[in-house]
């Protein structure tokens, strides 16, 4: 069963706002439970606004979305849908509330009315997933821009939700950050079960997903695994994006008329193609002229 | 030597519990006209070097030079007109965005050095060009720009100084593919048309492969390596050990490499990979 | 620059007075207050004293940080006292000598009870900042507050705005640190001129400020709700204060300070 769906969802957001034009135009997607989902775009191509949809932050305009089998629209299902569809945005700095970092994952469980001995209990698992645990006391402002969207991230599975919504968690992050926050979201997913759709504009992130969703103006141009999406390389540079560099080497050799596999992303994938390609497994080259 | 620096050091919390040494005994020469990339993870002291640079900071010991002139042993106003040749544009720089207008936030800078109104127009219009925006963004407010146009204004209001030495702390962190290449493009051009320094400060080995002409390699507050852009890509290995982000295509020319192929690892670009498997392919001959 | 600022800082530690209850402190604070205020005599203020010691050791925070809260009010202490001594009136210590007539016995004892009287007043309420993290404050506070909730008074969400300012107090330090730095890199200049230039020289550096802190807010906003925040009914509190031993050792303590007092008011 789909833990998310959206119908031929349509938003447009309203005139104060100072947008007038549709921001998605008849989306639909689903995600099954307990998948990593990348949503790959680049900025303005609707893939913030569709998550906020999921949760029930936006209300569609047209048509419908589903979380956790209750639609978003009605107004009783909000708090369920709060609870079970945590959301991480973008700077870890908007979103941590408290001046130690303990009280700042317990946060929510305050909110939802959690009993004190199991709100302990929940705090420290939450920080350990995430590797934060020894952090703690510490304050917030004080830490790492990793560590300090892990503590984000630890603030919201605290809910024990069911899904963990990502807006560009790592846009703002260094190299080091943002290995430690995509480390923790593969943990999270793997040991906890916990469904992630992630949105970025990093394809080495989106690379390591089970699917992904390309956005562009709106609307859904792509939606595969990783492997058959980043075949597709004119199509993601005409909108942009970038793709992994052994992709495009490959896409490149192709264009040479070497017959080496498209979907090649890791670079341990790379390595083997490329030797298999100089031992001779790929055809004989010798007297071939190239353009190059 | 347009920028110069002769064993600076600088600690924070000077006789405080908490004193660190964020920059160990720098001495760094750089040439004027050349393109630099800065590498180095959070905390290694890039963000303290560039902030001495146009005299934000004050050396703990040692002396920075620009253009020949010691920051700290010249009169203060001398030490502000620096500030004029060594434009510096921080990390975010569109959160300094005050103006109503597009062309008053880069007509500050400008107004600043107390310029004419016809040079402070013909700066606010050329900097405008060189970040590629047009002309009919300038009676907007920067308010209502999308983020990656707000950045360019905020660096077009640095660029109106029309300094010798340009500064770029991260500008491209946060914005997607497209606005990331778009202001290195800009930058290309800013460089080659002005012909003035760049210093360009980046995570990204890639984007210092693909746009600077030497590299600087900072560690924990010191300086390892200052080198052409080729020979500080010739030790991946210690990049990778300092935390860096090597290129993917590099990485997996050294993998090839220590399999026995024998390939080259001065590869950082797609051309280059391209290039190498191909001329393998024709000869024949793989191993060593 | 602005970072020096120390009012309201807290130094972390372990000692008894730091596990006190905060509730405790604050309501043993107020207690001191008005214990200074009824003091009459130079006893009453020696007792005051050596409580007021007996805490500074017991916390092992440094007479000297504590004297530092006192200094940035020398000024204050002083004006105070001195405008004491000249309006008290009664009788003139050197009667002879005509200039010198303002210098009254009285007016001496009066500034002297008066500059004590400040001094121990700051070093005790600077100490429960010293002693007491802000969040235990607020915390504390809107515990301390509650039953004000029965005639709606707008206790939890007073409470939460405290948190989230003390919350967002550094990283707007930050902020303002950033933003002069990037308009100073622009050849703006705040140190000279006149205070209307000064003062001008300020709006790029509010702007910008303003401009973040409000989308800080938004963004804030986002995050609380998808978090379930949802005012303050049916919230439990992860932070619980208990009453311990201690505080009971600390209030008998504070009774005895006050008994002395009157006693020395009385008897003297």
């Amino acid at each position: 069963m789909s833990i998310l769906e959206a119908k031929n969802l349509s938003f447009t957001y309203s005139e104060e706002d100072g947008k007038g034009e549709e921001v998605l135009h008849d989306v639909s997607l689903s995600v099954e439970e307990g998948s990593f989902v990348a949503i790959l775009g680049h900025n303005g191509c609707g893939k913030s606004t569709l998550a906020k949809h999921f949760n029930g932050i936006l209300l569609p305009c047209g048509g419908e979305v589903y979380a956790i089998g209750m639609s978003t629209s009605e107004e009783k299902n909000i708090p369920k849908l709060r609870k079970n569809v945590g959301m991480v945005f973008q700077n870890p700095d908007n979103q941590i509330i408290a001046t130690v970092v303990e009280e700042d994952v317990a946060f929510a469980l305050e909110n939802l009315g959690v009993p004190h001995d199991e709100m302990e209990k929940r705090v420290s698992e939450a920080l350990d997933i995430v590797d934060m645990l020894a952090f703690r006391k510490h304050a917030p402002h004080l830490l790492s821009g990793g560590q300090k969207q892990r503590v984000a991230i630890a603030g919201i599975i605290a809910m024990r939700p069911r899904v963990l919504i990502l807006d560009e968690p790592t846009a703002m992050l260094d190299p080091k950050g943002r290995k430690e926050v995509m480390h923790a979201l593969h943990r999270l997913n793997r040991q906890e079960g916990i469904t992630v759709l992630l949105i970025t504009h990093y394809m080495d992130e989106a690379v390591q997903a089970d699917r992904v969703v390309v956005m562009n103006e709106g609307k859904v141009l792509l939606d595969d695994t990783p492997a058959e999406v980043f075949q597709n390389i004119g199509l993601l540079q005409s909108v942009a994006l970038d793709v992994p560099q052994s992709a495009e080497l490959m896409y490149q050799l192709r264009h040479e008329d070497v017959k080496v596999p498209l979907s090649v992303l890791t670079d341990q994938e790379c390595v083997e193609v490329l030797a298999d390609l100089l031992e001779g497994k790929y055809g004989d080259y010798r007297n071939q002229k190239f353009n190059t | 030597m347009i920028i110069e620096t002769k064993n600076l050091t600088h600690k924070y919390s000077v006789g405080t519990p908490f004193e660190k040494v964020a920059l160990d005994n720098i001495n760094l020469q750089i040439e004027e006209g050349a393109y630099v990339g800065l590498i180095g993870h959070t905390g290694s002291g890039k963000s303290t070097l560039i902030s001495h640079l146009n005299a934000i900071l004050q050396p703990t010991e040692g002396q920075v030079l620009i253009d020949g002139t010691d920051l700290w042993a010249c009169s203060k106003a001398e030490r502000i007109a620096t500030r004029f040749k060594v434009g510096l544009v921080f990390q975010y720089p569109e959160y300094q965005l005050f103006e109503e207008t597009v062309y008053k936030d880069i007509a500050f800078g400008p107004k600043n050095m107390k310029l004419s109104d016809e040079e402070i127009e013909r700066r606010v219009r050329s900097s405008l060009a060189f970040v590629g925006l047009k002309e009919s963004l300038l009676e907007k407010s920067p308010f209502d720009l999308s983020g990656g146009q707000k950045r360019r204004v905020a660096i077009a209001g640095v660029m109106a100084l029309e300094p010798k030495v340009l500064i770029l702390d991260e500008p491209a962190a946060g914005l997607d593919p497209k606005g990331r290449d778009e202001i290195l493009a800009r930058l290309r051009d800013y460089h080659k048309e002005t012909g003035s320094t760049v210093l360009l400060v980046s995570h990204s080995m890639e984007d210092i492969a693909r746009n600077a002409q030497s590299a600087i390699v900072m560690e924990d507050g010191r300086l390892k390596m200052h080198a052409p852009v080729e020979e500080v890509f010739r030790h991946t290995d210690e990049l990778t050990a300092m935390g860096l982000d090597v290129p993917q295509i590099t990485r997996v020319f050294f993998s090839l490499k220590e399999k026995g192929y024998d390939v080259s690892t001065d590869i950082y670009t797609i051309e280059a990979a391209k290039r190498e498997i191909l001329s393998h392919l024709k000869g024949g001959k793989h191993r060593d | 620059m602005i970072k020096d600022i120390t009012i309201g800082q807290y130094f972390p530690g372990e000692s008894v007075i730091h596990r006190l209850d905060p509730r405790t402190k604050i309501l043993l604070t107020i207690f001191y207050v008005v214990v200074l205020f009824a003091i009459q005599t130079m006893w009453g203020f020696l007792a005051a004293a050596v409580y007021m010691l007996s805490i500074i050791l017991l916390s092992g925070i440094s007479f000297k940080t504590v004297l530092k809260s006192v200094k940035p009010l020398a000024f204050i202490i002083v004006f105070t006292a001195v405008f004491n001594m000249i309006y008290a009136g009664g009788t003139p210590i050197f009667a002879e000598v005509n200039w010198l007539k303002w210098l009254t016995y009285d007016g001496v004892r009066r500034a002297a009870f008066m500059a004590i009287r400040i001094i121990l007043l700051v070093m005790g309420t600077s100490f429960m900042t010293y002693t007491t993290s802000p969040i235990m404050l607020t915390g504390a506070m809107e515990s301390l507050l509650s039953p004000l909730k029965l005639v709606k008074a707008p206790v939890h969400e007073l409470s939460m705005m405290m948190t989230i300012a003390l919350r967002f107090i550094p990283t707007l330090v930050d902020e303002t640190d950033k933003i002069m730095n990037a308009q100073k890199a622009r050849g703006a200049d705040f140190e000279t001129g006149n205070i209307f230039r000064r003062a001008k020289a300020l709006i790029p550096i509010l702007v910008p400020l303003l401009i973040s802190a409000f989308r800080r807010a938004e963004e804030l906003a986002d995050a609380m709700e998808c978090r379930c925040y949802n005012g303050g009914d049916g919230r439990t509190k992860y932070k619980i204060y208990h009453f311990a031993l201690r505080d009971l050792w600390a209030m008998l303590v504070s009774l005895l300070l006050l008994a002395a007092v009157i006693l020395l008011n009385v008897l003297l």
